[in-house]
């Protein structure tokens, strides 16, 4: 409402004059050169991963930092595996996690479940994510899909699905508080403040949350066709 | 899809047309015109211009350094020059004084007779002076009317364009050249553009597309389309150049400063055109055009086969035009490869621009640009409205003299602003002997007369050996890029800005305060670099700069309402939304509700073809919205008032409500209110405005009555370039008169036409209304008129703030609702709630009726 008047009653406003008396406002040159602003610092590289420090540490055999810096440890399909010979040795890679399945129960059958079931593999399996909220019956919808344009592929538009999948959202500002100040008032919900009941209370307070934990039930599990079967509604 | 091909042919047609009339013209002195002269590639060249080139060079070098030195009078004139390419404001300015310079007789057309010596036959004079028009013998005869004969096209240097430039004659109009002319050219020669000509040449002519990078100031706008003339020579194909700028003013005052540059008047060899103004010729060669004209002309030639060359100025401003622009003009380049594009850019994220257009060379000329020193706060500000007041306040009491920017929002803070700095510095200099300080604002709304201040010089010291003065401007973003104010030394950033933001889920666009991006940052600090080594005072923390702030400002494609760009787009053939390559491709839901909008209005049909209706609403240069509402107005017999009604919605706010007679202000609005709503009040406005009483003096009068009178002079500007397009269109301006009962049921059936989907039901008994659909809580705007109780309302506009306000609402009934959008109005497709109850009860009450009447007959 930027047309609006001060709300502020008289007495309250702030008084303006002198300002410049009261406080100066403080300032520190820039960290960088200014010419060297707009680039942004390479992230810092460290020469060895957490990832390959830790496998230094348990494969202590040797396997050297060959200055790969993977930093996924769950993609286990690179040179950090046990090496060559030992796979051999133990039999089939899995297709899917490129893992060796173990074969020590003798039964092949047992070994792939017990290998189904490993975290690793399971890591490895492909992900499906749940469908996309949009209403599949919307006009814009079939348009965009009659141009090959799946909702759920998490893909964007443009040539190559880059676009944002999402519109960007609004944040609603209407104060005059400073880039980068944390407001206090976000912090204070978190403390409850906490009360001694009595019987008495305790009870009532029981009472109103199972009423609204019935209300919330009926909110999100009413069927239409039920009630009218049943005769309410 | 059939439609493609058709409007193909139709542009054929055109063009052959034009062609024809050409021939035609030529066809009275000599039929043999031998236009092959020009083609012809000059094989030998001639080492002296090389030389000459290098000479000149090193002259300017000393030109350069003379001018350093010399006295401040010749470097403000360089400047003014250099500036005007991106300024539409100091144009006004400049026109003067090359005016009272006097043009040379000798180079207006008209007065030719006059100068009969130069002119060998007279006769032969046919007006088309570009060259191809004129017999071949006389373009053997006058070797330098035809200085651009020998040019190869494509292969042309910076050398032989500068001896074309030389003259005598002009190289485009075989016009002896003025005086003028040389001076406005030597201080051309010291753009920084001018540095890079050979380079530019090169790459322009190696490759299809070529970006280039030019800091505000460089010259780049007026330059870089001459130095693309001399080379592509488009008059041979009887081709066009095409120069887009986002804004409509920059195309008319750049089209007139590059008139003079080149000693032609403006519309013969160089025009611009605007929505409504079309400012060219048969002879134009270069034509300054807003990029939403380009699109436009695209719709009925698809392959823009007009031009040779198409230059998209200020592509860094990535304007919703701009951007469909470059992806049509990438479709476009791989079915034309002849076609070259230039992508101009006054920002250094050029990469982007690169990688979009197939990896395309890349030239950056460096802007004459100083050091910028910048500071941030150690800490966060609290406030920072207060501190960046504090902030200047403290630069004018400490720092060497220099002029002021301060970045803040929007119009009503930046009047604050400037009220409280003047108030301050007045303290300053009773009680601190602070020099003189003058403080103005700047924001897109304000009068341009009152944006011409702000060129004005700082104030001077007070008393001989004082303090020296200074300015200060307080200014929205709009002087972050598009506008150039020389003498800013030190710049005040509080890191916000107004932002358009679109959420299509609620399908509500609002401006909003948002935190600026890093881009953006760099680019406000750079304006400090201007003249001298500048400060960019940041009132937030580094880590703040580095963690809070985006790479780079959202592009407007991301941010808008798309549904008239996909009118846009469906117009000019591209169906395949998806797949169509924008630099930044909206998010699905947004293109989906653009598509479901144009839907509902009946511009798209179920299979989300362009009907007819969609197809005349993309004649009209209006939202999908108010285009459908004023082509079905007839209907409703009152085209007339929904014109008026069109105008008065596409202009600035009508009313005035200034802080200091809020009061009368709004007693003075009461006299023109309606009961139904501010629709109607607008109107009555305007009919009182064109009264013979508001005529005799509008001025005064409008002041008497709190209403802008350059609003309601614009309102009746798009009204009647509308009327134009209607009478075209053959839509029926048709009226009932006033005393009719139903002259204000009518109007307000009209605007439900087109804003069905803006609609708001009262919620029960409370002050409170929820919009159909959309179930988003609202409330009236405090500005409204409205006074009769109505549980529906229709709004113009949704304003988000901490209350959702909607604003400019008239009284509307339900029955209208079902009636004129029945599919939006379809009770089936309402959830349970309110707002469906309602239209039951309403259903059922309309069929009662007609029971009854039927009873009775």
């Amino acid at each position: 409402m930027s047309d609006e008047e001060d709300s502020t009653p008289r007495g309250q406003q702030r008084i303006f004059g002198a300002g410049i008396t009261r406080k100066t406002i403080q300032f520190v040159p820039a960290a960088i050169a200014p010419t060297q602003a707009t680039q942004l610092a390479p992230p810092n590289v460290p020469s060895i991963s957490p990832g390959d420090r830790y496998l230094n540490i348990v494969l202590k055999d040797g396997m050297p930092t060959e200055g790969h810096h993977s930093t996924s440890t769950e993609v286990p399909n690179h040179e950090k595996r046990p090496s060559q010979q030992q796979l051999e040795l133990r039999g089939a890679l899995c297709e899917i996690c490129n893992l060796p399945i173990e074969a020590s129960e003798g039964k092949t059958s047992t070994a792939s479940t017990i290998h189904e079931s490993s975290i690793a593999h399971m890591v490895c399996l492909t992900h499906s994510h749940p469908p996309s909220h949009l209403d599949r019956s919307r006009q814009g919808l079939k348009y965009l899909s009659s141009y090959g344009w799946d909702p759920d592929s998490r893909e964007g538009l443009g040539a190559t699905g880059e676009g944002i999948r999402a519109p960007i959202k609004a944040k609603v500002k209407n104060n005059t508080v400073g880039l980068g100040v944390k407001l206090k008032g976000t912090k204070k919900p978190p403390e409850a403040k906490l009360e001694r009941l009595d019987a008495k209370q305790i009870r009532k307070k029981d009472m109103e949350d199972r009423r609204k934990r019935e209300r919330l039930q009926e909110m999100l599990y009413r069927n239409d066709d039920v009630e009218k079967y049943l005769g309410g509604g | 899809m059939d439609r493609r091909p058709d409007t193909q042919d139709h542009g054929r047609v055109k063009r052959r047309k034009t062609i024809d009339s050409r021939y035609s013209a030529d066809s009275d002195d000599d039929g043999g015109v031998k236009l092959g002269n020009f083609g012809q590639p000059a094989e030998v060249k001639p080492k002296k211009e090389d030389l000459d080139a290098k000479l000149s060079q090193s002259s300017k070098g000393t030109d350069q350094l003379a001018e350093e030195t010399s006295k401040k009078k010749r470097k403000k004139e360089e400047d003014e020059d250099a500036d005007l390419a991106s300024n539409p404001y100091l144009a006004q300015q400049y026109e003067g004084p090359p005016k009272k310079k006097g043009l040379d007789p000798r180079a207006n057309p008209y007065l030719a007779h006059r100068y009969e010596e130069p002119v060998e036959d007279e006769g032969s004079y046919n007006g088309y002076s570009n060259g191809y028009g004129r017999p071949a013998n006389r373009m053997d005869g006058v070797s330098n009317a035809s200085s651009l004969a020998r040019f190869p096209r494509h292969k042309s240097t910076a050398a032989m364009a500068k001896k074309a430039e030389d003259g005598p004659n002009n190289p485009f109009s075989g016009q002896p050249l003025s005086s003028q002319y040389f001076n406005i050219l030597k201080t051309r020669r010291n753009l920084p553009v001018h540095q890079q000509r050979d380079e530019f040449l090169r790459m322009y002519q190696n490759s299809q597309f070529l970006v280039f990078v030019g800091e505000t100031g460089s010259g780049k706008t007026t330059q870089i389309p001459q130095f693309v003339l001399f080379d592509d020579q488009p008059q041979i194909q009887r081709k066009l150049v095409a120069c887009t700028q986002p804004r409509r003013v920059a195309a008319m005052s750049v089209a007139q400063r590059v008139a003079n540059e080149m000693d032609v008047t403006l519309g013969d060899e160089v025009g611009y055109n605007i929505r409504f103004e079309d400012v060219t010729s048969q002879k134009t060669i270069l034509k300054y055009m807003t990029d939403g004209m380009l699109l436009r002309e695209a719709m009925n030639d698809n392959n823009l086969n007009r031009y040779s060359t198409i230059i998209l100025d200020e592509a860094h401003e990535r304007t919703l035009a701009t951007d469909t622009l470059m992806g049509l003009l990438k479709e476009v380049a791989q079915r034309r490869p002849d076609l070259k594009i230039v992508i101009m850019s006054a920002t250094l994220d050029a990469q982007k621009f690169q990688s979009y257009f197939n990896d395309a060379p890349l030239l950056a000329v460096p802007g004459r640009t100083h050091p910028v020193e910048i500071f941030y706060t150690p800490e966060p500000e609290r406030d920072y409205v207060e501190a960046s007041l504090r902030t200047v306040l403290q630069i004018h009491a400490s720092e060497p003299e220099g002029d002021i920017l301060l970045f803040l929002t929007g119009e009503e803070e930046i009047e604050d602003a400037c009220r409280k700095i003047r108030l301050e510095a007045d303290e300053m200099i009773r009680e601190a002997d602070a020099g003189p300080l003058t403080v103005y604002p700047l924001y897109g709304t304000l009068p341009p007369n009152q944006q011409q201040k702000i060129f004005d010089p700082a104030p001077p010291a007070s008393k001989k050996g004082g303090r020296p003065g200074r300015k200060c401007i307080v200014s929205t973003n709009i002087a972050e890029t598009s506008l150039t104010i020389d003498g800013i030394v030190y710049v005040v950033d509080p890191g916000f800005s107004k932002q358009k933001i679109y959420n299509p889920r609620i399908r509500v666009e609002s401006l909003l305060v948002s935190p600026i991006s890093k881009a953006s940052a760099q680019q406000r600090a750079g304006r400090a670099g201007r003249t001298r080594p500048g400060k960019c005072f940041r009132l937030y923390t580094e880590g703040a700069f580095k963690k809070e702030l985006i790479e780079t400002t959202y592009p407007e494609v991301l941010r808008s309402n798309l549904s008239s760009t996909v009118l846009d787009l469906k117009k000019l053939g591209i169906d395949d939304l998806v797949h169509f390559d924008l630099m930044d491709p909206p998010a699905p839901e947004t293109l989906m509700r653009a598509l479901e909008e144009l839907n509902y209005l009946a511009c798209l049909d179920d299979d989300g073809n362009l009907t007819a209706l969609g197809k005349l609403a993309s004649e009209f240069p209006l939202d999908p919205t108010l285009a459908v509402m004023l082509i079905s107005s007839p209907e409703f017999y009152c085209s007339n008032e929904v014109l008026s009604l069109t105008a008065l919605l596409s202009v600035p706010q009508v009313f005035v409500r200034p802080a200091s007679a809020r009061k009368r202000a709004d007693e003075m609005k009461s006299l023109f209110a309606h009961p139904d709503g501010d629709h109607l009040t607008m109107l009555n406005v305007y009919h009182a405005f064109k009264g013979p009483e508001a005529q005799a003096n509008p001025k005064q009068w409008c002041h008497d009555h709190f209403v802008s009178l350059r609003a309601l002079q614009s309102a009746d500007n798009v009204r009647m370039q509308l009327k134009r397009i209607m009478e075209t269109q053959e839509i029926e301006l048709v009226s009932v008169p006033f005393e009719d009962k139903n002259y204000y049921t009518n109007i307000r059936r009209a605007l439900v036409a087109g804003f069905f989907m803006q609609v708001a039901m009262k919620e029960g008994n409370s002050k409170t209304y929820v919009t159909v659909k959309d179930n988003q809580n609202v409330i009236l705007h405090p500005s409204t008129v409205l006074q009769t109780e109505s549980d529906w309302l229709l709004y113009n506009e949704f304003v988000l703030t901490t209350k959702n306000y909607i604003r400019t609402v008239t009284t509307v009934k339900p029955e209208w609702l079902m009636d004129i959008a029945p599919t939006y109005y379809d009770i089936t497709t309402f959830g349970k709630g309110p707002v469906k109850n309602a239209l039951q009860r309403t259903i059922d009450k309309v069929r009662r009726k007609e029971a009854t009447k039927g009873g009775r007959r």
